[in-house]
């Protein structure tokens, strides 16, 4: 006879203790998360650049421990700023856990202020919905408070404060709070990703962002960094890759990926019947929202960005003169004899801006990015913010997150240059 | 018989050295110039002397190199007719005091009667007389006129020592506004570009005509910056010219800027004690009280002396002969000098007042000058050691902005233009900070202490590049 223990061993579902100590839930770079102890029960959240929080079983509830703080945080090498988070990072940790657990969120504040945490998109009694002052009293600096409640739902969802909403947000807290159906997952999915789509006034020059800023921002970022730093979305030709995104910025973004026709699964309230989903190459997701994205992955590199074009650039001036089309070949040197290290930018357009600013000599205010960054196969991307590549080959292993490098296109599959005479042909062309 | 009138016996020995003076009183031959060259040594102006044809010439090769304030000076009491003038008034008091110390002249009278047949023979008186009251009064008024051509000697000396300092004045000036014109033509040369390059965004068709105007209106307002600099470094050429005695157009070269200010510390009290003591003008005011004090003894002493003359006189009448002495002498019925003795009292009252009023003038001018060149100092340093390197530094980070695309060049060019504006008050400081200084040496007279203890180099001489031999100079103040 067979007892239910022993069953449990034979599947490999060991028992409760080591599978939810979470001990290893953390990821490390290039590692699947543990997914040999997960067999069966969920492919965990892989956080672009990100982390899940590992909980501690006591008495049958799942215990998270969260740390309102103060952290050191850098967007891409080059820029680093005060910014605050959750235990160390922002975006914080993935919570995650399964539609039926009982959680126990503890939330430790090291704040300089109150603070409180909501729970964005959960069903829950109306003292754990963290509005502080409605909810519940602040958490004042100092102080731990315990939520508690059991998961009534499943999908994407995310936590962020609900004191001081605008400081704290444009600081960076916020976190993806993931619940997985208690049966799995309807469809399989091989690769689940997640990031939250967020903006910063990190103005030039300076080391902390600028919280009162209401539209123009410096910097776009998913999950508080910005292009050439956001970890690419790696998969093997044939997965089945969900991407979940969330927005707790200050704008809406239309998010766009190449290469596939994707179908939008799920929103705010969960996954979705398939007679709701949408094929789209480019899903808007709109301030406060959840979308979840699924699509079997095809071989190539294929851009993952927000279609807004200042969202792909780092930051930019606002309302400086149109330099596009003016000659100032008379001109700049005048000007060079009052300002020496002057030069004419612009007047063919911005592409060169990359190569200006990456030959030396033209040193920009310090803790600043170029607006223009990143190098591929074959030449400059002229990219930066809400910018990132879906990576995906043939012979990549299942679980491997690793950088495989850049898609060698086969000779027949790439555009070639067949003549450099700019009237070759003689098209149409209309006057 | 008459009475001689009683002398008094002071008057003796005076007669005797009258009679002596008379004798031996010149005229000045130099009309007291040296004594006027030797009171400006002490108060620190050589005066030159070149035979007549040599000042052209030495004025020639002075104008040669870029002009010292020095040279300046020295230009000036070469050339200036002010000096003649001043020395021809000292040789018209020098003539005076001649005058004092002579004898008036005797008079001789003759008349002649030609008598009809009832008159008889024809009568002739002849006679000599001599103003006594003159020889009586000549010690007292030789030595009063001696009194006053001291004074007039220190008076002419203080005219040439302010034409002197009124020459520096002007030098500081001039160079402040050469200095500052050449600022302006910069920042109008800047307005240029940027108006420029704003033609060049407008064919482009990227901004409007209204943000073409402006760009074009401040190149406008700057060109006026350097019209009016101009104004005023022609003005300030043609007057130190006129100072230096030289046609109005002549031309010489200049350094290009203002030395810094000097590291030098002064007790302004102290400053104020070596005008009091220094002072020629003064000294001309105090003098001219113990003159007065003089006099009103004098007027004192002789206050029923009127006019007194003596002499001798011959009749003739045919062939007889009458010859006696003769003597006027006036009566002090109705006035026995109460009036010019008030007089001369109240002279001297008022003499000591204007003595403390000059004295009073004299150190509140000193402490004003001094606080307006230890002002200035402080500004042309505050300009120079933190404005001027925080505007260069705001524009090189501007600059940096500006190579990210993250503001446009029009915003660096103003604030490159703010950088010139520092310079602008830095030049304008340090004017004002020579100026003062020039103005200071005028109102204590004599060197200033400082620049005894630097006199191997002078301080135009040492320019921006060195510092006087000390590095800081103290002058009755603990450093």
């Amino acid at each position: 006879m067979i007892f239910r223990r022993d069953f449990l061993k034979l599947t490999g579902l060991t028992g409760a203790a080591a599978y939810m100590t979470g001990a290893t839930a953390v990821n490390a770079k290039d590692q699947a998360p543990d997914q040999t102890k997960s067999a069966g029960r969920y492919t965990p959240v892989r956080s672009l650049n990100g982390w899940t929080l590992p909980h501690k079983m006591k008495n049958g509830v799942k215990e998270f421990h969260l740390v309102a703080e103060e952290v050191d945080h850098e967007f891409a090498p080059g820029s680093r700023a005060k910014c605050w988070g959750y235990n160390g990072s922002t975006p914080g940790p993935v919570i995650e856990a399964v539609e039926g657990d009982r959680v126990r969120i503890l939330v430790t504040n090291r704040l300089p202020e109150a603070t409180s945490i909501h729970w964005h998109g959960l069903l829950l009694p109306s003292g754990m919905d963290g509005v502080g002052g409605l909810s519940q009293p602040h958490i004042q600096p100092g102080e731990t408070f315990a939520y508690e409640f059991t998961l009534r739902q499943n999908g994407t969802h995310m936590y962020h404060p609900h004191v001081d909403e605008m400081v704290q947000l444009a600081f960076g807290m916020m976190g993806m709070f993931i619940i997985h159906p208690k049966g799995g997952e309807p469809t399989p999915i091989d690769r689940d990703y997640c990031f939250l789509l967020h903006n910063w006034a990190l103005h030039p020059g300076t080391f902390r962002p600028d919280p009162s800023v209401m539209t123009d921002f410096d910097l776009w970022t998913f999950n508080s960094k910005v292009f050439p730093a956001i970890e690419p979305l790696v998969a093997r030709t044939g997965e089945r890759v969900r991407i979940r995104i969330g927005n707790l910025s200050m704008w809406n973004h239309p998010i766009h990926l190449h290469g596939v026709q994707f179908h939008v699964t799920g929103g705010d309230g969960g996954r979705w019947p398939q007679s709701f989903w949408r094929s789209e190459v480019t899903e808007l997701i709109g301030v406060g929202q959840m979308r979840d994205i699924e699509f079997v992955a095809v071989p190539g590199d294929w851009a993952f960005h927000c279609h807004m074009s200042h969202h792909t650039m780092n930051a930019m001036g606002h309302q400086i003169p149109n330099t596009v089309g003016v000659d100032q070949s008379g001109v700049e040197g005048k000007l060079r004899d009052l300002l020496p290290g002057y030069m004419a930018m612009g007047e063919r357009g911005m592409s060169e801006h990359q190569n200006h600013t990456e030959m030396g000599g033209m040193p920009g205010p310090e803790n600043t990015l170029p607006m223009m960054m990143g190098k591929g196969p074959h030449g400059n991307l002229e990219m930066g913010g809400m910018f990132t590549v879906v990576k995906v080959r043939d012979n990549i292993k299942p679980g491997d997150f690793s950088d495989p490098g850049w898609y060698p296109s086969p000779k027949s599959e790439i555009t070639r240059r067949i003549s450099t005479d700019p009237d070759f042909g003689k098209p149409f062309r209309k006057k | 018989m008459f009475h001689m009138p009683r002398l008094d016996k002071r008057a003796i020995p005076g007669l005797f050295m009258a009679l002596t003076l008379s004798a031996c009183a010149s005229l000045p031959k130099d009309g007291g110039r040296a004594d006027v060259n030797a009171l400006l040594a002490k108060h620190g102006r050589q005066m030159e002397a070149p035979a007549e044809g040599g000042i052209d010439a030495l004025v020639g090769q002075m104008l040669k190199e870029p002009l010292s304030a020095e040279n300046a000076v020295r230009i000036g009491f070469l050339k200036n007719p002010k000096l003649r003038a001043a020395y021809a008034r000292l040789g018209i008091a020098g003539a005076e005091v001649f005058d004092a110390g002579r004898l008036a002249n005797p008079s001789f009278s003759a008349s002649f009667g030609f008598g009809n047949a009832a008159a008889g023979a024809d009568k002739t008186a002849l006679g000599v007389a001599q103003n006594f009251t003159s020889l009586l009064l000549l010690p007292s008024r030789s030595r009063l006129a001696k009194g006053e051509f001291e004074r007039d000697q220190q008076e002419v000396a203080q005219e040439i020592l302010d034409l002197g300092t009124n020459i520096e004045t002007e030098y500081f000036t001039l160079i402040g506004a050469e200095q500052t014109l050449a600022m302006q033509k910069t920042i109008a040369d800047a307005g240029e570009s940027a108006a420029e390059l704003a033609s060049k965004f407008r064919d482009a068709g990227n901004i409007s005509l209204q943000e073409l105007s402006l760009e074009q209106a401040a190149a406008a307002e700057s060109r006026l910056g350097v019209l009016n600099s101009e104004a005023a470094a022609q003005r300030s050429r043609h007057t130190l010219n006129r100072l230096m005695g030289l046609p109005a157009d002549t031309k010489w070269p200049l350094p290009d800027t203002l030395p810094e200010p000097l590291k030098e510390n002064y007790a302004p009290e102290k400053l104020a004690d070596l005008a009091a003591a220094n002072r020629l003008d003064l000294a001309a005011a105090r003098r001219k009280v113990e003159l007065l004090a003089d006099s009103l003894q004098v007027t004192k002493n002789f206050r029923w002396l009127g006019n007194v003359e003596v002499g001798v006189e011959q009749e003739r009448e045919g062939a007889g002969r009458m010859t006696g002495p003769t003597l006027a002498l006036e009566l002090p019925i109705f006035n026995q000098g109460q009036g010019a003795i008030a007089r001369a009292d109240y002279m001297v009252k008022r003499a000591a007042a204007e003595v403390d009023e000059l004295e009073a003038e004299i150190r509140s001018a000193v402490r004003i000058r001094h606080a307006e060149v230890k002002a200035a100092g402080r500004r042309a340093l505050e300009y120079r050691d933190h404005l001027i390197p925080l505007r260069e530094k705001v524009v090189a980070e501007t600059q940096k902005q500006m190579n990210f695309m993250l503001v446009g060049v029009f915003d660096l060019l103003q604030m490159k233009q703010q950088e010139y504006a520092a310079y602008l008050g830095y030049v304008e400081a340090l004017r004002d900070y020579w100026v003062a200084r020039a103005e200071l040496k005028r109102e204590v007279g004599v060197p200033l202490p400082c620049d005894l203890a630097n006199a191997t180099q002078s301080p135009e001489q040492t320019g921006s590049e060195s510092q006087p031999k000390s590095d800081h100079c103290h002058f009755g103040e603990n450093p």
